[in-house]
C-alpha cells in the first residue's frame, strides 16, 4: 500500500465487463473530480501493474478470470461486481448496477484489506451495496421515467384492456416453482455460484455440424418467440404489453423498440436457453392508465435483448425454419458495438452481407464454426435481418494485395474489440 | 514497405479526432483551433486541416489514420486527405439538429471513394438523442446507397468515440467488409 501514501494515483484495471457495465465505470474513474484513481489501458493490465483489479463475474469467462488471479495471486487486490453477490473465494463483491458510493466505499476497503480480515470487509461492502438513498433516488428517478416513457408510446388508439385485469396483471406475480432454473437462480448466493458454473459451457463448443444440425429447435418454445410474439401484439396494439414468465416479467414497447425488466444477467440466461410452457406465459397489453404498478431496473433496447436471448436459445443450435442449403444475405448488420458479441459474429455478418450464401457454404468454404453460424443466424433471423435469397449468385472475390497488413491489424485490435463471450 | 490509411469523417462534433486519440499507438497529431464561425456552439475549438494517428503492426508496417475537418468550408482537404485510402469510417453526430442529412451530404462527397474502397458508419451521441435511431439510418443508408450505385448493407452502430473498443470494431467491421476472405485466414 505504500503507492497510496504517494500523489501517485491508483491504477484500476477493468476486466470482463460489457459495455453497458464498463462505460459507466470508465467515466468515474477517468473523471477529473476523482483524482486518486487512474484507469490502466487493456494493454497495460498484466496481472502485475494495475494496483486493483475489477472484474465483472457475470460471465463464465471473468467468473474464471478472477478465481485465476485469487488462486495464482491471493494478495492481489480484486473487486468483483455481479447481479449476484457470490464471488469466488472471500473476494470482495459489489452488486450491479454498481453506485458511485458502494464503489468508492469498496475500493477504500479494498485497499486497506491487508490490515484488516476479509470477512469484515465483505461485512462492509454488503452495507454499501445496501446505501438506501441514491439508490432509491435513483430507482424514483428511472421509474418516473419510465412511465413518462410508457405514456408517450401509447398511441390514441382506444385500449379495450381492462382496468382492474391489468392492474392484477401487473402487480399480482404469482410464483410457480413450475420453471425450475429461474427458481433455482433465486436460491442462496452459494447456490447462485454452483449453478452459473454448472450451466456453464465447455470452452470447446461442439462443433460437430452433423450433430448440429439434428438438434434444432423451433423458436416458439422459447423466450425468442415469445419476445418476437409480445412485439408483434404491442405493435398491432398501439401499446406497451407486460410478460410474465413464472415469477419474471418486463415490459415491451414496439414503438419505442425498449423493454424494462429486473431480471438478473445469468437468470435471463436460464429462461432464454430453456423451453418456457405456453401455460406458465402470460402476455398483457398495457393501456395508459395501468402503468403505475410496473416496477424495473433495467432499460435497454429491444433488439439486444432479442438478439442475446435469441443466441442464448440457440446455444449452437439451428432454427428448425431453414435449410442448410438455403442461401442467404444480410439484410443489415447488427449493432456489433452494443449486442452480445460471441465469437466469429464480425465475420459471418461481413460474408453474409456480401452476397448470397448457404449456412453450409458459410461453414465449409470460410472454416467458420457451425456452433456460432447457427447462433448467428438464430439471433439474426430473430431480428429479420436475414432475408432468403434465390436469385443467381456472384462470383467469391479475388485476393486483395492488402491482405497481410489487414490480417495484421485485425490481429492488432483482437485484444481492444469487445471480449465476445461464449454462448 | 506499404503503408495504408484510413479515412475518418463527418461533420463537427461527431468524434473524429476522439477516435484517433482511442485508437492511435502514437501522441496523435491534431490541428485544433478556437472555433469562430456557428462551431463555436458546439465546442471550443475545432480540427481546421487534419487529425492524424497511427496503430502500428507487426514487422514495421503502419496504418495511418487521418481525420479530415467537419467543416465544410475545409472540403478541399477532403479529397487531399482520402488518396490513397483504404476504407472510410464516417462518424455521425446524433445530437446534431439534422444527422440525417449530414449523413446524405458525407455519402454524396465521399461516393467514388466509397464505391472504391468501403465504408462503415458510426452514430455517436445516441445517448443524447435517440431519434433518429439505426433503423432510420438504415433505412436512409439504403436509399442513399440506390441512388448513388453503392453496396446496399454496411455495418452502421451506436458508437462512442472515447471508446477503445467501439473504435476497433468499426475498424473490425471495414476490414471483414473490404475483404471477405480474410475470414478464412483470420483466427
Amino acid at each position: 500500500m505504500s503507492d497510496k501514501k504517494t500523489d501517485k494515483p491508483l491504477a484500476i484495471a477493468i476486466h470482463h465487463c460489457s459495455d453497458r457495465q464498463a462505460k459507466p465505470l470508465r467515466y468515474f474513474f477517468q473523471s477529473r473530480t476523482i483524482g486518486q484513481y487512474e484507469l490502466s489501458s487493456s494493454a497495460d493490465s498484466d496481472l502485475h501493474k494495475p494496483d486493483i483489479h475489477i472484474v465483472d463475474i457475470d460471465s463464465r469467462e471473468g467468473f474464471d478470470y478472477a478465481e485465476e488471479l485469487l488462486e495464482t495471486q491471493p494478495k492481489l487486490k480484486v473487486l468483483c461486481i455481479s447481479f449476484e453477490k457470490s464471488a469466488p473465494g472471500q473476494a470482495l463483491c459489489i452488486k450491479k448496477p454498481v453506485q458511485k458510493d458502494a464503489l468508492l466505499q469498496a475500493l477504500s476497503k479494498v485497499q486497506l484489506a491487508e490490515a484488516r480480515s476479509l470477512a469484515d470487509v465483505q461485512k462492509v461492502a454488503n452495507q454499501s451495496n445496501q446505501a438506501p438513498e441514491p439508490e432509491q433516488k435513483d430507482t424514483e428517478e428511472k421509474k418516473s421515467r419510465f412511465h413518462a416513457d410508457l405514456q408517450e408510446s401509447v398511441v390514441s388508439k382506444k385500449t379495450e384492456v381492462n382496468k382492474s385485469s391489468v392492474a392484477a396483471a401487473v402487480s399480482a406475480e404469482k410464483p410457480q416453482p413450475k420453471f425450475q432454473k429461474v427458481g433455482e437462480a433465486k436460491n442462496t448466493a452459494g447456490a447462485a455460484l454452483r449453478l452459473r458454473k454448472s450451466q456453464s459451457l465447455p470452452r470447446q463448443v461442439n462443433d460437430d455440424l452433423g450433430e448440429l444440425e439434428q438438434a434444432r429447435y423451433q423458436s416458439e418454445n422459447y423466450l425468442q418467440g415469445i419476445v418476437n410474439t409480445a412485439i408483434d401484439r404491442s405493435r398491432d396494439e398501439g401499446q406497451p404489453v407486460k410478460v410474465t414468465i413464472a415469477k419474471e416479467s418486463f415490459t415491451i414497447c414496439a414503438v419505442k423498440r425498449k423493454i424494462w425488466h429486473k431480471i438478473k444477467y445469468n437468470t435471463l440466461r436460464s429462461i432464454s436457453s430453456s423451453p418456457i410452457l405456453e401455460t406458465n406465459t402470460e402476455l398483457s397489453a398495457l393501456g395508459q392508465t395501468n402503468v403505475d404498478g410496473v416496477d424495473y431496473l433495467i432499460e435497454e433496447p429491444l433488439d439486444d435483448f432479442l438478439w442475446r436471448s435469441s443466441a442464448w436459445a440457440s446455444r449452437g443450435r439451428l432454427l428448425d425454419d431453414v435449410s442448410l442449403n438455403q442461401n442467404l444475405r444480410l439484410t443489415r448488420w447488427p449493432n456489433l458495438t452494443r449486442v452480445l458479441l460471441f465469437p466469429h459474429a464480425s465475420k459471418i455478418a461481413a460474408v453474409l452481407a456480401s452476397r448470397p450464401i448457404s449456412l453450409l457454404e458459410l461453414i465449409q468454404d470460410y472454416k467458420l464454426p457451425a456452433y456460432y453460424v447457427f447462433s448467428f443466424y438464430s439471433a439474426a433471423a430473430s431480428l429479420g435481418y436475414i432475408t432468403r435469397y434465390d436469385g443467381p449468385k456472384s462470383n467469391v472475390e479475388t485476393a486483395k494485395e492488402e491482405r497481410g497488413i489487414f490480417l495484421k491489424l485485425l490481429d492488432r485490435l483482437r485484444p481492444q474489440s469487445y471480449k465476445s463471450e461464449q454462448i | 514497405m506499404i503503408d495504408h490509411k484510413i479515412i475518418i469523417t463527418g461533420p463537427v462534433a461527431a468524434g473524429k479526432t476522439t477516435a484517433i486519440k482511442a485508437i492511435s499507438d502514437v501522441m496523435h497529431v491534431s490541428t485544433d483551433e478556437s472555433a469562430s464561425d456557428m462551431t463555436i456552439s458546439t465546442k471550443s475549438s475545432t480540427t481546421v486541416a487534419m487529425d492524424y494517428g497511427v496503430i502500428k503492426l507487426e514487422g514495421g508496417q503502419k496504418i495511418h489514420l487521418y481525420g479530415t475537418p467537419g467543416q465544410e468550408r475545409f472540403d478541399f482537404m477532403w479529397d487531399i486527405l482520402a488518396r490513397g485510402g483504404i476504407g472510410l469510417v464516417l462518424l455521425i453526430n446524433n445530437s446534431a439538429k439534422q444527422p440525417l442529412a449530414d449523413l446524405d451530404f458525407f455519402i454524396a462527397k465521399f461516393r467514388d471513394f466509397i464505391a472504391k474502397t468501403g465504408l462503415v458508419i458510426g452514430v455517436s451521441k445516441l445517448d443524447q438523442n435517440a431519434e433518429p435511431n439505426l433503423d432510420q439510418y438504415h433505412e436512409r443508408y439504403a436509399e442513399l446507397a440506390k441512388k448513388h450505385g453503392l453496396n446496399s448493407v454496411v455495418p452502421i452502430f451506436e458508437t462512442d468515440a472515447r471508446l477503445k473498443e467501439d473504435v476497433a470494431m468499426l475498424l473490425e467491421a471495414l476490414l471483414f467488409s473490404l475483404d471477405t476472405e480474410l475470414s478464412k485466414q483470420h483466427v
